[in-house]
């Protein structure tokens, strides 16, 4: 009972500097960013969509998870004050924070952590086949476990991190999944984060709006560190416009009806980097890599693409300058996973390599290699380079080109293809690069390849499962070559001189962010 | 008369019907998965699997076909999966202000551009000034919709900075003003357009008119010009103009995809572009019904008034 | 009289001018009067040129030494110059000569989809000029599909087919085909009326003979009218359906491709998307232009 009030006089003392810290705050400073983003989700409901609109947009921001990811990589509690794991990797227990307020007043206990967590695991097979049959079960109002049969130390990763966030909703929320679809409705988009989803008009905007009970954790004069530490909402309201076309956010950010734009193409950065009044950054977004059916193809044919590459001449036609040519299937941001094994394979542009290689195979040269890719990135141009580089090997490609719905249905089927050009976004783990995978497609059935996986998947430590992933990424490189990797795109961003306070971690994050008059 | 408005009527369920299969068909036989599109590109195999059975699609298409029908029946259009849980009525109704907008301003910039130019270079005919009014409409016709657009972005929302360059303020929640500002660009764009072809349509209806032997017969009694040209000329050349504004309603209704997206409009255009991209089987279709259906209707509609304006056209036979 | 259910403003406009045509009976072909108009020979040239640019592109860039597909990464995006007339684009090929190959390709598509959409359409006008069932049956198809707007069914047939050169011209023939059809039918059904058909039919003619000697040509002027335009159209459609990213895929160097391509370069190379858009506009403008001259002539009381 004594712990319970002290939390409460706790949580006063910081509503009260709160209040204090936002009416200063907001002199001199707009009450609404308007936030130029280049698509809207498909449902917004973190479970479910793994769009990085809706994750860039959501997590940290309207909801919270258990653990969150800290700029170094590692794991940092943040809707609970600390968690255990065993030796062994098998048993996980959480302790949850008190006085944690949703969005609808109610206080977070292990109920809506236990509701969450399972539905998470019931949507996200990944996770679900990690843990096997087990489940998140609740062992007091405060405290959460969950026991597997094996050791699973990515488990914490993919909570904090994975395309599908695990997020925790109030129970009501859970409850309120529609039968027809098995979504969340927009009306149960409750958090516990500092701001809350108000509106999504569709096609239009999605307002965010200051959740004034918000319970910040962290320390109030430490910066932001990754996606973790203390938030603090200095502006009423953050609207996300939906704006497709980069011309189009381009445009608004110089007439001052957007103050932020994403998805900024080269084509406007010298125009942005020569007005003060602009500021623009670019991070690494992801991987740039054609991934290679390998029932289909032989090792030498993919290893001879690798030889002959010019990863700068591929990448320039379609990104300008945002991009480079590191090596590794994670992204720099992502410090302790980052390893350059097997760089020394990577893109090598030598000729002479890769005819000896080509050699090798069994590919007849008559044949074209059959690639799939989707329209809307032009990406195709990036293909009709790498065309011209292997026609010196004597290979034709041959390139078909669809529509992003219909190529996530082309590559399922194993004979209309020998590759697919496509980039992957970060993930929170390794092990959930989908083209290691043995059923995604492209087929890694490898199986050297899947031993080393689950000898990395079962590691007891992170050490150890370090040690595995820079066995996995030599060996792609050196020998199975299931993708021919590019290199990573950047996204560039800009926004008003004016914008300060936010953070930048794989994305952008508003939650401390103000705008001057 | 009730007779002709009834036959048309009914001819519509077989057009309607016909719309309802085609599109079905189509939209059913384009390769792609919805369900995929709703769980976004990381999701698993397996996870889409699952999704695809819960929304009916392993179903027969002629059992799809049915139970869609049916439903529509019971005005009832289905749950969209692109904006997953919203009711396709809901997302339609939605859509559909920034268009009904978007075509009321850009026609009446095609009336006020077009007629008064149309009617000068019939009036002036073989001048310079009808020269000019023909060359301007022949480009206008000639002129891509978006290229127009990208080049009015470029000269009034970035250079001048006059007008903002996209976006949508809604006429009820925002205000007059805000949505004029922001309406102004792609009504131009689409007007313009518009406006090249009507100017054509009202010179030649005009030129017809102003032809004809009781026009000559006006002249000779003495009748004043001005008097000829609007009472007598314009009057006639009235039902060409009702055409072609019907007409650029109907193509401003649903043909504005390219305007919408251009200046990023949340309409109905933008809408089935995006549902097509995104396999939105039940909003593609029902879109379709709806556009189909006001075509059909304001095609009646302009035959009902040519009919009341011009006796001479029989409608019943 | 037949019965008119369902008229467009089109086939009014046409009905109307065929009534006249027939009364007057005056259908003398008089070039003297096309070449006295200005603007019609400012068409007519401009098509010869860019049916001469079609023709000849691989002659005058195979003696410039240059290709439209080969891409030099290091001269991307090279303003114009002696070497590259119009400069070059992203990936650093020769625009002068995707500009003149792409005359290939929109002369190729806006010929075929006009010719296509022409005789099919006309076909099928007169076969529905002839039977009630039959006419019942194909109006209310082509009620159908008018009633579906042309670029969003366009845009629906580039996703069930795929998106390559022969499918974009399937989808746009397919759109232009139900405006021909109702053009041939109406005008088929007022010749049909004519006292010397019925002469014929009572001489114990076939009924195709009389269809294809004796209707066809009688109702051509108004089909090639609208072929002209239909031709005008599709070179316009092609653009819009690359804009919305649904028209003929890359490498080809289609002139709607370009300008699609272009938008994303539109600070740092401005002749990429400035020549292709020259030229789309020239040629849909040649097109409009003659197609008036042609109007003119063919069918003289509904033109100026």
């Amino acid at each position: 009972m004594g712990r319970k009030l002290l939390a409460l006089a706790l949580m006063l003392c910081m509503l009260l500097t709160m209040c204090a810290a936002v009416s200063c705050a907001e002199e001199g400073y707009r009450d609404v960013i308007n936030i130029a983003d280049n698509d809207q989700g498909a449902s917004y409901d973190l479970h479910k969509d793994t769009s990085v609109n809706v994750r860039n947009m959501l997590r940290g921001t309207v909801f919270e998870q258990l653990v969150t990811l800290k700029a170094n990589g590692e794991i940092g509690p943040e809707l609970c004050e600390s968690y255990e794991v065993n030796e062994t990797s098998t048993e996980f227990t959480f302790h949850l924070r008190q006085g944690v307020l949703f969005h609808n007043g109610k206080e977070m206990t292990s109920a809506d952590v236990v509701a969450s967590l399972n539905r998470w695991l019931e949507c996200f097979s990944t996770a679900r086949k990690m843990v096997g049959d087990a489940t998140f079960v609740a062992v007091d109002d405060y405290t959460v476990t969950i026991s597997l049969q094996n050791s699973a130390i990515m488990l914490l990763d993919m909570m904090a991190g994975a395309a599908q966030a695990a997020v925790i909703y109030p129970t009501e929320s859970i409850e309120a999944v529609s039968a027809d679809t098995g979504f969340i409705p927009v009306e149960y988009f409750i958090g516990t984060g500092p701001y809350k989803f108000t509106e999504w008009a569709v096609d239009q905007y999605v307002q965010l709006d200051r959740f004034d009970d918000y319970v910040p954790y962290g320390d109030p004069d430490a910066p932001i560190d990754g996606l973790w530490g203390y938030k603090h909402a200095y502006t009423r309201t953050l609207k996300y416009w939906i704006v497709k076309d980069a011309a189009t956010r381009f445009n608004g950010l110089m007439t001052g009806e957007y103050d932020f734009a994403v998805k900024v193409t080269d084509d406007y950065l010298p125009a942005l980097q020569a007005d003060d009044s602009f500021v623009t950054y670019s991070q690494q977004t992801g991987m740039v890599s054609l991934v290679w059916n390998k029932r289909n193809t032989d090792k030498y044919l993919r290893l001879a693409f690798q030889a002959i590459a010019n990863a700068d001449d591929l990448n320039t036609v379609n990104y300008g300058s945002l991009y480079d040519t590191d090596p590794c299937y994670m992204e720099k941001d992502q410090s302790s996973w980052y390893t350059t094994a097997g760089s020394e394979y990577f893109c090598q542009n030598n000729v002479e390599l890769a005819k000896e290689l080509l050699a090798q195979s069994d590919w007849d040269a008559s044949k074209p290699i059959r690639i799939l890719v989707s329209t809307g990135g032009h990406a195709e141009d990036m293909l009709l380079i790498l065309q011209q580089e292997v026609a010196e090997l004597g290979l034709t490609l041959e390139l078909n080109i669809t529509d992003r719905s219909t190529l996530t249905q082309l590559r399922k089927d194993e004979t209309v293809y020998e590759a697919y050009f496509t980039t992957f976004s970060s993930v929170a783990v390794p092990s959930l690069r989908s083209f290691l995978d043995a059923s995604y497609a492209g087929w890694s059935e490898d199986e050297h390849l899947q031993e080393l996986m689950l000898a990395m998947t079962t590691a007891p430590t992170r050490e150890e499962a370090f040690a595995r992933w820079e066995e996995i990424q030599a060996y792609c490189y050196s020998d199975y070559c299931p993708v021919l990797m590019m290199g990573h795109f950047h996204q560039a961003a800009a926004c008003t001189a004016k914008l300060t306070g936010y953070n930048v971690f794989l994305t952008t994050n508003f939650w401390n962010a103000k705008l001057a008059e | 008369m009730k007779k002709y408005v009834g036959k048309r009527l009914l001819s519509l369920i077989p057009t309607i019907l016909i719309v309802s299969v085609v599109i079905f068909l189509l939209v059913h036989l384009t390769p792609g998965d919805p369900a995929a599109m709703m769980l976004g590109d990381d999701a698993t195999l397996e996870d889409i699997a699952a999704l695809h059975t819960k929304l009916g699609l392993d179903d027969p298409i002629v059992v799809q076909y049915v139970r869609w029908v049916g439903r529509c029946l019971r005005g009832d259009f289905g749950i969209s999966t692109a904006v997953v849980g919203q009711p396709v009525a809901d997302l339609i109704a939605s859509h559909f202000q920034p268009t009904i907008c978007l075509a009321i301003y850009s026609q009446l910039i095609t009336i006020l551009i077009a007629i008064p130019a149309g009617m000068y270079a019939a009036k002036k005919r073989g001048t310079a000034g009808d020269y000019t009014v023909s060359v301007f409409s022949i480009m206008g016709i000639s002129l891509p919709s978006f290229l127009l657009g990208l080049g009015l972005i470029m000269l009034l929302a970035v250079k001048l900075r006059w007008l903002p360059a996209a976006g949508y303020k809604s006429l009820t929640a925002d205000g007059f003003v805000p949505f004029i500002r922001y309406m102004t660009l792609p009504a131009l764009s689409l007007g313009f357009i518009h406006a090249a072809y009507m100017m054509r349509m009202t010179k030649t209806a005009m030129l017809e008119v102003l032809g004809s032997d009781y026009i000559r017969m006006a002249r000779s009694k003495g009748v004043r010009e001005g008097s000829i040209l609007f009472k007598h000329g314009f009057r006639n050349a009235l039902l060409t103009v009702i055409t072609v504004v019907g007409q650029g309603f109907i193509s401003a209704l649903a043909g504005a995809a390219v305007v919408e997206r251009l200046f990023n409009i949340p309409g109905m255009g933008s809408l089935m572009v995006d549902s097509i991209e995104k396999r939105d089987y039940q909003v593609i279709q029902a879109i379709t019904l709806l556009v189909a259906m006001l075509n059909v209707v304001i095609n009646l509609i302009i035959d009902l008034i040519y009919g009341l304006a011009d006796p001479r056209i029989r409608l019943a036979d | 009289m037949q019965k008119d259910t369902a008229r467009t403003p089109e086939e009014r406009a046409a009905l109307e001018a065929a009534r006249r045509q027939l009364v007057r009976e005056q259908r003398a072909v008089n070039l003297r009067r096309f070449l006295s108009n200005r603007l019609s020979v400012v068409g007519l040239c401009i098509v010869t040129l860019m049916l001469l640019t079609a023709l000849l592109a691989p002659v005058v860039t195979g003696a410039m030494g240059l290709d439209p597909y080969s891409a030099v990464v290091r001269d991307r995006l090279k303003p114009p110059s002696a070497a590259h007339p119009f400069g070059t684009d992203n990936l650093g090929r020769d625009i002068f000569a995707r500009v003149l190959y792409g005359a290939r390709i929109s002369m190729t598509i806006g010929l075929v989809v006009g010719l296509l959409s022409a005789i099919i359409g006309t076909t099928l006008g007169l076969y529905a000029s002839t039977n009630k069932v039959l006419d019942n049956v194909l109006m209310r198809l082509c009620d159908g599909l008018k009633a579906i707007p042309n670029i969003l069914l366009a845009i629906t047939l580039m996703a069930v087919l795929g998106a390559n050169m022969h499918n974009v011209i399937i989808s746009l023939t397919v759109v232009s085909i139900p405006g021909v059809a109702r053009i041939a039918r109406s005008q088929a059904l007022l010749v049909r009326e004519q006292t010397y058909v019925e002469a014929m039919r009572a001489a114990g003619a076939g009924k195709n003979r009389i269809l294809w000697r004796h209707v066809l040509p009688n109702i051509l002027s108004p089909v090639i009218v609208q072929m002209t335009f239909n031709f005008a159209s599709a070179i316009i459609s092609e653009a819009s359906l690359s804009f919305l990213g649904a028209g003929i895929p890359i490498p080809a160097p289609s002139w709607g491709g370009m300008l699609n391509e272009a938008r994303a370069y539109i600070y740092t190379g401005w002749w990429m998307i400035a020549f292709p858009a020259v030229f789309t506009m020239l040629s849909v403008l040649g097109f409009n232009l003659f197609g008036d001259g042609l109007r003119d002539l063919l069918d003289p009381l509904s033109g100026r």
